[in-house]
Order: C-alpha cells, then sequence, then structure tokens
C-alpha cells in the first residue's frame, strides 16, 4: 500500500480483496499527516478564535512540565515532570520516578529547590542563591552561583569552592514558625513553582514553548487583530531596577518599566525619567515605548506583551508574578471576582467611582 | 520542539543507579539578555 505526497486516496498494491490491516493504515499515514490538521488542534481553534478578533495581548498556554506535590513536608516531583538543566545548550530532564525530598522543618526559612542531572532533589537556602558573571558568595559554605556568563548552575557544598552542576531551580518553599512546608507564593496568590519562567538570583529564565497573542492593531472593523507567538529560545534576563519582562517575537524578550494600560496614549504618563518604559493602549490594541521624551509604536514595539512583572530590592527578587494563560469563566466565578473588586485601594461604597490602572496600579477613584 | 532523546544510567548521590530521560534541542538558542545592553526596539 502506498501513499503519495497530494494523493487523497491509499493505492492497493498486491492485495487482492482490497482490505488493509490497522497496521498498514497506520504504516502508510507515518510522517505524511498535512499540515492543515493543525488547525484540528487546540491550538489551531485559539488561532481561529484570536483571527475572530475576540482577544488579544494575552498568555493562551505555559507548559506545566513541572508536576509538584507538597504533603506534610515531603516535596514529590511526580513522574513525567520535565526538568530543565542548565548549560550553554538547552536540554531538558524528564523524570521517569517520582523524586521525593524532605522539607527541614527549620521554622521560618525560604529555600529554593533545585535537582542533579539524574533528577536528585536538593535544596539552597534563598538568601544564599546568587547569580550573574563573578560568584559574590564565592567561598561561602552552601551556596548557588548561577553563572550567566556560561549558562551554568553550580552549587556549591561544605568548602564553598567545589562546584556541583543542578538544573534551573524548581519552586521556592517556605517554612512557617512551625517549620511547616508549603509553596511560596507571588503577590497574585500563585504557587512559585517555575513553569514557564523562574529566576535565580536577580536573573530570570524564560522557558521555549509559551504562547501568548501578541497585540497587532485593530482590523478596518475595530477588531481585535493578534499574532501567535510560541517562545523558541531559553532566555535569560537580567532584572535590574525594572519592573517586567516583555515578550517581542518568537527570540526576544526584555526587561521593561511597563507602566500600566491605558485607553488613549494621551492618557499614558509623560513624567518619566529612567528605564525603559512601556504601556498598552488598549484603545488601538498596541504596545508603545517612551524614548526620546516621546511615546512611540514601531512595528516591533506595538507587539511587546508583558509575560512577567516583579519587583527588587538591590539584587533580591521580593515578587515575581508570571501572567496566567487565558480561561474562561463561569458565572460563579465572575461573582466571586466583582466581591473582590470592593478590596481594591480606594474602594468607597457611597461614592461614584471609576477603576483605574495609576502607574500599574488598580485604584477607585471617586469622581468629582 | 523537536528533540535528540537519549536515557541514561547514572549513580545517584545516594549510590543508586537510576534512569533520567534527557533531551537536547539543539536548534532551541540559550540567549542571556544584560538589562542596560538590550536593543529590542
Amino acid at each position: 500500500m502506498t501513499l503519495r505526497p497530494g494523493e487523497k486516496s491509499l493505492t492497493p498494491t498486491g492485495n487482492p480483496n482490497n482490505y488493509y490491516t490497522k497496521e498498514e493504515v497506520n504504516t502508510a499515514l507515518a510522517g505524511k499527516a498535512s499540515t492543515s490538521l493543525d488547525n484540528l488542534t487546540a491550538d489551531g481553534q485559539m488561532i481561529i478564535d484570536s483571527q475572530n478578533g475576540t482577544i488579544s495581548n494575552c498568555i493562551l498556554d505555559i507548559p506545566q512540565n513541572l508536576n509538584l506535590e507538597l504533603s506534610g513536608n515531603i516535596l514529590t516531583a511526580k513522574s513525567g515532570s520535565v526538568l530543565t538543566d542548565s548549560g550553554s545548550t538547552y536540554q531538558t530532564i524528564t523524570l521517569i520516578t517520582d523524586k521525593t525530598l524532605e522539607i527541614p522543618n527549620t521554622a521560618d526559612l525560604k529555600r529554593m529547590v533545585f535537582a542533579t542531572s539524574s533528577g536528585t532533589l536538593s535544596l539552597a537556602t534563598f538568601s544564599s542563591c546568587v547569580s550573574g558573571a563573578t560568584d559574590s558568595l564565592a567561598g561561602v559554605p552552601y551556596h548557588i552561583w548561577f553563572d550567566t556568563s556560561n549558562q551554568e548552575v553550580n552549587y556549591y557544598g561544605s568548602d564553598g569552592i567545589t562546584a556541583s552542576h543542578r538544573t534551573y531551580p524548581l519552586c521556592i518553599i517556605e517554612t512557617d514558625a512551625n517549620g511547616v512546608a508549603n509553596f511560596a507564593k507571588d503577590s497574585n496568590g500563585n504557587y512559585m513553582i517555575f513553569n514557564g519562567a523562574g529566576f535565580i538570583g536577580n536573573y530570570a529564565f524564560v522557558y521555549p514553548g509559551i504562547k501568548l497573542l501578541s497585540p497587532m492593531g485593530l482590523d478596518d472593523v475595530g477588531k481585535l487583530k493578534s499574532e501567535l507567538i510560541v517562545t523558541n529560545s531559553l532566555t535569560i534576563v537580567a532584572l535590574g531596577s525594572r519592573n517586567s519582562i516583555c515578550c517581542y517575537n518568537s527570540t526576544t524578550l526584555a526587561a521593561r518599566n511597563y507602566l500600566g494600560e491605558y485607553k488613549t496614549i494621551e492618557e499614558a504618563p509623560t513624567n518619566i525619567s529612567s528605564g525603559i518604559p512601556v504601556v498598552y493602549i488598549s484603545g488601538e490594541n498596541k504596545g508603545y515605548q517612551f524614548s526620546n521624551n516621546q511615546w512611540s509604536t514601531s512595528a516591533q514595539q506595538q507587539r511587546a506583551i508583558v509575560l512577567i512583572k516583579y519587583t527588587t530590592s538591590g539584587t533580591t527578587v521580593t515578587d515575581f508574578v508570571i501572567r496566567q494563560p487565558v480561561r474562561t469563566a463561569t458565572a460563579e466565578m465572575l461573582d466571586r471576582k466583582q466581591a473582590d473588586l470592593t478590596t481594591v485601594s480606594g474602594y468607597d461604597a457611597t461614592a461614584t467611582q471609576t477603576l483605574k490602572h495609576i502607574n500599574g496600579i488598580l485604584t477607585w477613584v471617586t469622581e468629582a | 520542539m523537536e528533540g535528540i532523546k537519549k536515557i541514561i544510567k547514572e549513580i545517584d548521590e545516594n549510590g543508586n543507579e537510576v534512569e533520567v530521560e534527557i533531551i537536547e534541542y539543539p536548534d532551541i538558542p540559550v540567549i542571556v539578555v544584560e538589562t542596560e545592553n538590550d536593543n529590542s526596539k
């Protein structure tokens, strides 16, 4: 049986009854599926949805490679979890069996979880994890140095000098006053399990495979235009004093000062002194960037999409929030969100108010 | 993403022989962006 390129039916060869076994069909079709079949996948459906102009400037999917459970003080990385190894070549490690680690019940301690090349889990105190071209903790026992020049994560044990190889970190775990371990949370309440992205010291890492809808303006009838981006690199970004990591295309990410979302560019602030500020203008479905004392949007600037928001204090990352993928919501979920809005800063139940983004912070403003 | 897959056996830190699946992606670059030098327009 043969299937030639462009053929729409199977050509029987040497089979007088024209019956084919399942194995023959599978063999004939192997590797010959048309790319048009991709339109039937969930990714393709998202593309179709975006082309209908309903959504834009959002995250569609973050690969959930790390399947972690914390029960009591036992951390388990489940079989099938995919860890990312450090080094100058992008390489993953898939766990074939569950890997466990007991978190010591030292009170009030924040730790990062790493793994060896064989998948063995290990811990390092959060404050002892540094990054950069030089090791600021050289010689200090029990520390992690993310060597950004070679993209190697190194663990130093009791002598503080001998390096052992480690993967990128899996998560952050905190113990409470009673020594009970929990996953740390970001300011949005999400567990700090590093699916999609994470950080060591003051460098972030963003994995390939993240799907985003990049804003591409409006069409002739005002519907949202988007481009599907899938990150196709492992990108390491110095965090510095900016507040977000923006994605411009499949291989270009950069740290930016995200100043928020505004309806028109005229509403965006102009008293800006430092960094590379960006805003998202919802009325145009475009990103703008501030330079030479003015807001502008080039073909690349307009498609900037915020992937991560973070805060730093010196070289310490104090918050790291990965934007979550869009999802549909039930009426009950929307009702709960409506109730949550009353807790936003400035809320006054007796006043006529407007909900605004002011310098990136959601705030109730009383109308005059 | 296509990668080069291999199963390796190692001795872990507890002296046990373990298997892990390693996938290398030579076509996926590792990029470092230093904040002051980034030039995204």
